[in-house]
C-alpha cells in the first residue's frame, strides 16, 4: 500500500496495511543539524527523504516560504527553524517583523520583539503579501516530487491565536482578551482573512490535508476558558474549516497540552485529525473510546517522559500499548508528540519507528 | 471607597479599575501596606479559584499583570517602610531554556503570598542562582525548566551550592512541565513539581 493510501484510509476509519506514521513536529523531528547527520550515519542514508522512508513516515509537509525579496538576505536558522535576517547581538528577524534571540546553549530561542506590541490600530501593520514572488515555488516543486505517493499537508499552524501573540506579544494579547476586545476582533479577523487566502493556495496546489493549530492547552487544563475560545476562535475556525471542506480536504488540528474539553467542539466544527495528544496531559484511552470513530488521533508518544527519560524497552512498551488501544478500526497516525530534543538518543527514535512498523501491521496481533 | 473594592477589582480581573482604585487610595493617604495586603487578598482568591478549576491560566496571567501594574503604582510609597514581609526566593529559568510563562506565574503567586522574589529571568547559568542566593542571603531557590533537556541542569545548581558550602542552608525546588517527583533524587533537589500552586504550598511549608 502506498503511504498516501495508508493515511487516507486511516482517516476514513478503516484499517490500512499498517498504522501510518508521521514525524514529530515537521522539521523538528529530525533534531538539530548534528542530530540529523547522526541519524543519517546510523541508518546509512544521505538524504532526509530517504531517512523518512526508512522510518516509515507516510506524510509530507509543505510550507509557505518568505518572499523572494526577503530571501535575498535571509539565512535558515535552527532554532527558530525558519528563514530570518540576522541582526546584531544574536538576534534574528522573520518576514513578519518578529524578532528572536537564541539561548546560551543554542538549542532554543525566545521572542524579543513583536511588531504589533505598540500599535493601536491593526491597519497600521502590513500583512504578508501572499502573491509575492517565491512564496509557493518550493511547495510546487515538492508537490511534483511527492504527489500521489505521500499524504501531503499544507501547513497553516499557529493559525489565529498563536500568530496573533507572535505579532502582539503573549502577555499583551492576553491582556487584550480582557480589556481591548475591539483590537482582538480586528486582529483575528485580519488573520482569518489571511488564512482563508492561504488555504486557497494549498487547495490549488492539491494537498490532501491542511494543518491548522493553536496551542490552547497547558499541562493540566485549558489556557483560556471555553467561553473565551467560543467567543473569539470557534466561529472563525469554523469559517476557515468550512472553506477548506468545500474542496473535500481533511483538516488536521494541533494543540499542545490538555485539550480534552475542546475535543467535542473541534469535531463539531469539522476537525478530522487531532495532534499531538500528549499522554501526560490527556487520557488517550478515553479519547479513543469516546471520539475514536469521528476523530483520527495523531502523535500520542510521550516526549516529556518516555523518549527523553525512558529506556529502549519503555519506548517499545509505549508504542505497543498505544497501538493496542488506538489502532483498532483505523484512526491513528502514530508520531512523537512534539519536537524530539537532543536528549533523545537516535536508538530510541529508531526503536519507536521500527516497533511501530513491526507491531502496527493490520490485522493487529498485539 | 472601601479597601475591599481593590481586592474585588483584581478578582474581577479589571486592570484599569484596580489601578484607579489604588491611585485613589494612595491619594487618600491610605497606608500603602494596607493597600498591598488587599491586593494580595485578591490574588490569593484568584489562586484558589485557579486551583479549583474555576479560573484558567490566562486569568492567572491577567491577574499577574494587574498585580504588577498596581504594585508599580504602590512601590514609591512603600519606600522607607519596613521590608515587605516574607521570605526571599531566587527564581529563574535554567540555562538552555527560555520559557518564562510558568516562571512568571510562580513569581506572581509567590510575591502575592508575601515572598520576596529575586527573578533572574530566563537562560540563567546555574552559578548565577547561587551567587544571587549568597548575595541576598536567600534560603530558597526556585528553578524553572520546561524542556526535558534543561531539567538535568538543576543538578548543577545543587553542585554549585555544595561547592560554596551553602547546600544545607538553601532549599531548592525545580518546577516545569517535564519535572517529575523522581527528579528530587536524580538531581538532588528538595522539591520537584509541575504545578505552581503545589510549588507555593511546598515553599510555604519550608518557611514555617
Amino acid at each position: 500500500m502506498i503511504p498516501r493510501e495508508r493515511v487516507l484510509k486511516t482517516i476514513q476509519h478503516q484499517e490500512p496495511d499498517r498504522v501510518p506514521l508521521d514525524e514529530a513536529y515537521y522539521s523538528f523531528s529530525l533534531q538539530s543539524p548534528e542530530g540529523r547527520q547522526k541519524l543519517m550515519r546510523t541508518i546509512g542514508l544521505s538524504d532526509v527523504d530517504g531517512v523518512k522512508d526508512f522510518l516509515g513516515i507516510d506524510l509530507r509537509d509543505l510550507f509557505m516560504m518568505p518572499s523572494e525579496t526577503f530571501m535575498g538576505q535571509a539565512v535558515y536558522k535552527e532554532p527558530p527553524w525558519i528563514w530570518v535576517h540576522e541582526l546584531p547581538g544574536n538576534r534574528y528577524r522573520d518576514e513578519w517583523g518578529i524578532e528572536y534571540e537564541i539561548g546560551a546553549t543554542g538549542e532554543y530561542f525566545h521572542y524579543v520583539h513583536h511588531p504589533l506590541e505598540a500599535l493601536e490600530k491593526i491597519d497600521d501593520y502590513q500583512f504578508l503579501d501572499l502573491n509575492a514572488s517565491g512564496r509557493f515555488e518550493t511547495a510546487e516543486e515538492q508537490m511534483r516530487r511527492w504527489s500521489g505517493k505521500y499524504a501531503i499537508c499544507g501547513h497553516m499552524e499557529a493559525t489565529l491565536f498563536e500568530q496573533a501573540w507572535y505579532l502582539r506579544g503573549f502577555r499583551r494579547l492576553i491582556r487584550d482578551l480582557y480589556d481591548n476586545e475591539a483590537f482582538c476582533e480586528s486582529l483575528f479577523d485580519k488573520l482569518l482573512e489571511f488564512r482563508l487566502e492561504q488555504a486557497k493556495r494549498w487547495v490549488e496546489l492539491g494537498v490532501d490535508i491542511i494543518r491548522l493549530g493553536d496551542d490552547f492547552g497547558t499541562q493540566t487544563g485549558m489556557l483560556i476558558s471555553l467561553a473565551t475560545w467560543r467567543r473569539y476562535f470557534k466561529p472563525r475556525m469554523k469559517k476557515l474549516i468550512d472553506a477548506i471542506k468545500k474542496s473535500r480536504l481533511y483538516v488536521f488540528y494541533h494543540s499542545d497540552g490538555c485539550i480534552e474539553r475542546l475535543i467535542p467542539e473541534l469535531i463539531e466544527i469539522g476537525v478530522d485529525i487531532l495532534n499531538p495528544l500528549q499522554p501526560e496531559c490527556n487520557n488517550i484511552e478515553r479519547i479513543k473510546r469516546e471520539f475514536g470513530t469521528r476523530l483520527t488521533l495523531h502523535g500520542t508518544v510521550s516526549v516529556q517522559r518516555t523518549l527523553p527519560f525512558g529506556t529502549i524497552e519503555d519506548v517499545e512498551n509505549e508504542v505497543r500499548s498505544r497501538l493496542k488501544i488506538c489502532a483498532p478500526g483505523g484512526g491513528l497516525i502514530l508520531a512523537p508528540c512534539h519536537a524530539v530534543g537532543p536528549d533523545v538518543t537516535i536508538e530510541k527514535l529508531i526503536t519507536l519507528y521500527r516497533c511501530a512498523q513491526n507491531y502496527g501491521k493490520y490485522p493487529l496481533r498485539i | 471607597m472601601s479597601l475591599e473594592e481593590i481586592s474585588k477589582a483584581i478578582i474581577d480581573l479589571r486592570y484599569d479599575v484596580t489601578c484607579s482604585l489604588v491611585k485613589e487610595a494612595i491619594a487618600q493617604r491610605v497606608d500603602p501596606m494596607k493597600i498591598l495586603i488587599e491586593l494580595r487578598k485578591g490574588m490569593e482568591e484568584i489562586g484558589q479559584r485557579y486551583e479549583t478549576g474555576e479560573l484558567f491560566l490566562a486569568d492567572l496571567i491577567m491577574a499577574g499583570e494587574i498585580m504588577k501594574g498596581a504594585t508599580d503604582l504602590l512601590r514609591p510609597h512603600l519606600t522607607g517602610q519596613a521590608d515587605i514581609p516574607g521570605h526571599r526566593v531566587v527564581l529563574g529559568t535554567i540555562e538552555g531554556d527560555l520559557h518564562d510563562i510558568g516562571k512568571d506565574i510562580v513569581a506572581t503567586i509567590l510575591t502575592s503570598s508575601g515572598f520576596d522574589v529575586r527573578d533572574l529571568g530566563i537562560d540563567v547559568p546555574p552559578r548565577r542562582f547561587v551567587e544571587e542566593a549568597q548575595k541576598t542571603k536567600a534560603r530558597l531557590v526556585g528553578i524553572s525548566a520546561l524542556l526535558s533537556t534543561a531539567v538535568p541542569r538543576c543538578r548543577d545548581v545543587v553542585t554549585e551550592l555544595e561547592k560554596r558550602a551553602l547546600r544545607k542552608k538553601v532549599k531548592v525546588i525545580a518546577g516545569g512541565a517535564a519535572v517529575r517527583e523522581e527528579h528530587m533524587l536524580a538531581f538532588g533537589v528538595d522539591g520537584a513539581v509541575n504545578d505552581a500552586i503545589k510549588g507555593l504550598e511546598i515553599m510555604k511549608k519550608w518557611t514555617v
